[in-house]
């Protein structure tokens, strides 16, 4: 394509050499033509179509929130040497390059390969494609351009931060006992030392720690692990209202983050973990354990988008094929839902041991100025309702302020 | 070479291009004939009732040097704007005190010395401003002190094929000047995008290898552009090719342009796979 000082120069050429003779002058006329003669002379050089490979490899395709992706562009001159080639690798606006550069200006040799090494910065979740790589060459007086998009697509994956939990009882009082049963790690009566507590009256005196007892004079008991196992059950909330905020700090990101540091802490523990989200639709994955459990999880909150409006109630149906009595955890701020209240009640009538947690991004919505401070007060009540009422039903319920440790929270509630 | 002296030495080089672009023109267009000029004289001359100019040296050289001062020394204030800002609020307090004085009727230094030096200043606008568009990469400078370079010493003598050789000089340091000093500003912005990139040097020794080397051919392709007169006139039936109008500039002119029509032809039947493809799109 021309660029326009190719057609400044096209047509300032044709001026003085058109112009030129009316004031008899050879200077403007000889001006005009070497212009005109430039122009012809650069239409040759670097114009013709190249022959170029672009591919684009990764260190890793499925990376956390927080952490960096190292990009290696790998352009590949099939075709003749081009003098000027623009690269520019089109990335999706949530990742950020911090190191090199996504775009590059070669001098490309025949048959030369030439690596584009930089790094992103992948500070949200999700499921991202990056398109194609744009090429563009310049002549080198910038009077001729080309542009192309070279086939290359790829898709990265940001799951959610994991956020190590410990030391907190998350699960049911009604373990799922039945054959070929595994053990999690949780107080119980097995073999396996899990810590020592204080004595208290009716302990049995066989669990009484000696040792200790001889070095600080206080009775002390050692707790054991129970092997049980249960399903847990994961409810988590992508209605349009959860991505209310900043692109990073919303309550949707740290709902996903949330649901995925206790998948993971459930497996560990190997629980059976399932996950029910609700917005738009309501997709349902059933409990399972293992390590490729986890990642269909994590990669279905990577993909999670806030959209739709659907209440709690909805998940009442997939609810009931759930194991009774045991846990189930609903990650919602449950903002601007009316049928929250009747939603939570079945659930602890059914005897499914609820807690809420409600990630709170609403001081940081204040102070960034994202909302009102009206509008701050009446969102800051609405969730105490809530919670107080989820609370008045027997469930564990919290406000949870993104900003701490999700472990120190949940302690508090479960204390 | 770094990238940072292969743009200093296209800033350089543009400077001097520019330079001798000016003194060419007016070695091409004496000054006294330049048509600019001789509209300030007159100007002046409605105003003041006198003759002014004509007392007052033109050395175009005098007038170069002037320009290159002051393109230079704007170059050097605005590194620092508070230095800039102070610097051309006491040029214009001199100014003003110049007017009041003159209205009072007070002379503090000769009138003689202001004319002078506003006739220098004149003659080296295009440089002045040429310097300021090369080392601050305006464009809108370059453009502007290109067409003063071009329009200024123009005037109705001269210009006859025995100044020919001032003439090619003219249009080669032209050339220069335009493509280095606007080649420097993409190039430059570009460097500041690329500052990681290794490869970028290579890039830039490309542009300029290339440059040199089409200005070469480009001369080549005037040439022929020329020749291609010669050629027509051979092919054209006798009662054209000994015209009047064919055998002076006109002619030269009407063969040049059939000579780039006949390029754009060709050039657009054979590359249609990838230049004339792309205008069409």
């Amino acid at each position: 394509m021309w660029t326009r000082k190719a057609v400044v120069y096209v047509g300032l050429g044709t001026i003085l050499v058109l112009f030129s003779p009316f004031i008899n002058n050879l200077q403007l006329f000889l001006l005009g033509t070497t212009i005109l003669g430039f122009v012809a002379i650069h239409s040759l050089v670097n114009t013709r179509p190249i022959e170029v490979k672009i591919t684009r490899s990764f260190d890793a395709d499925q990376v956390f929130e927080n952490s960096s992706v190292t990009i290696d562009l790998v352009i590949q001159n099939k075709g003749r040497s081009v003098g000027f080639l623009e690269v520019y690798d089109n990335l999706p606006s949530e990742v950020e390059v911090n190191n090199g550069s996504n775009h590059t200006i070669i001098k490309l040799n025949k048959e030369e390969l030439v690596v584009n090494k930089y790094h992103l910065d992948c500070r949200l979740r999700g499921q991202f494609r990056l398109g194609n790589p744009s090429l563009r060459i310049y002549n080198p007086s910038f009077l001729f351009y080309y542009e192309a998009d070279i086939e290359s697509k790829s898709s990265l994956v940001v799951l959610p931060l994991i956020e190590q939990i410990e030391g907190v009882d998350l699960s049911t009082d009604f373990p799922k006992m039945y054959q070929g049963a595994l053990p999690i790690r949780r107080i119980g009566t097995s073999g396996e030392f899990y810590g020592i507590r204080e004595y208290f009256p009716g302990d049995d005196f066989k669990n009484i720690n000696w040792r200790v007892f001889g070095r600080t004079r206080k009775l002390m008991v050692n707790q054991f692990e129970r092997e049980d196992i249960s399903d847990v059950m994961l409810v988590l909330d992508a209605r349009e209202i959860s991505g209310t905020g900043t692109i990073l700090r919303n309550p949707l990101n740290y709902s996903c983050r949330a649901a995925a540091s206790l998948t993971s802490f459930f497996l560990r523990s190997r629980n059976r973990v399932g996950l029910t989200i609700y917005g738009e639709t309501v997709d349902v994955i059933p409990p399972d354990t293992g390590e490729r459990h986890l990642y269909r999880i994590l990669t279905a909150l990577a993909e999670v988008k806030a959209a739709g409006s659907l209440g709690l109630h909805t998940v009442l149906g997939d609810l009931r094929n759930f194991t009774p009595r045991s846990p189930v955890m609903v990650i919602s701020t449950l903002e601007n839902d009316s049928t929250s209240t009747n939603a939570l009640r079945e659930i602890t009538a059914r005897g499914f041991k609820l807690t809420v947690i409600a990630p709170d991004t609403l001081d940081y919505d204040r102070d960034s100025r994202i909302i009102s401070p009206t509008v701050y007060f009446t969102a800051s009540a609405s969730l105490d309702n809530k919670i107080t009422e989820a609370r008045s039903l027997g469930a564990r319920a919290m406000r949870w302020d993104p900003d701490t440790v999700l472990s120190t929270s949940l302690a508090e509630v479960v204390r | 070479m770094n990238t940072n002296n292969s743009l200093s030495l296209m800033q350089g080089i543009a400077t001097f291009s520019l330079m001798f672009s000016l003194g060419l023109a007016y070695t091409i267009n004496p000054i006294e004939d330049s048509l600019f000029l001789n509209a300030l004289d007159s100007i002046i001359s409605g105003i003041y009732g006198g003759d002014v100019l004509s007392k007052l040296s033109n050395s175009v050289i005098a007038g170069m040097l002037v320009g290159l001062f002051t393109g230079t020394l704007f170059v050097f204030l605005s590194f620092s704007k508070k230095v800039y800002d102070y610097t051309l609020l006491f040029i214009f307090i001199i100014i003003i005190l110049i007017f009041i004085a003159d209205i009072r009727d007070f002379e503090p230094f000769p009138y003689q010395f202001t004319q002078q030096l506003f006739l220098w200043l004149w003659i080296g606008l295009p440089i002045s401003i040429g310097i300021v568009g090369i080392w601050k990469d305006y464009i809108g400078n370059q453009i502007v002190s290109a067409f003063l370079v071009l329009v200024m010493p123009l005037g109705l003598s001269g210009n006859t094929n025995e100044q020919i050789y001032p003439i090619l000089g003219f249009v080669f340091s032209f050339m220069l000047y335009i493509e280095l000093s606007y080649g420097h500003t993409r190039y430059s912005r570009l460097a500041r995008v690329m500052y990681y990139s290794k490869e970028y040097e290579t890039v830039l020794q490309w542009f300029l290898t290339t440059l040199v080397i089409t200005l070469a051919l480009t001369t080549g392709l005037t040439s022929i552009a020329f020749l291609f007169h010669e050629f027509l006139s051979g092919l054209l039936p006798y009662s054209f090719s000994n015209s009047i109008e064919f055998n002076t500039i006109y002619g030269q002119a009407l063969s040049v342009l059939v000579f780039f029509m006949i390029w754009a032809v060709i050039q657009t039947l054979f590359s249609r796979r990838y230049l004339a493809r792309q205008v069409e799109d």
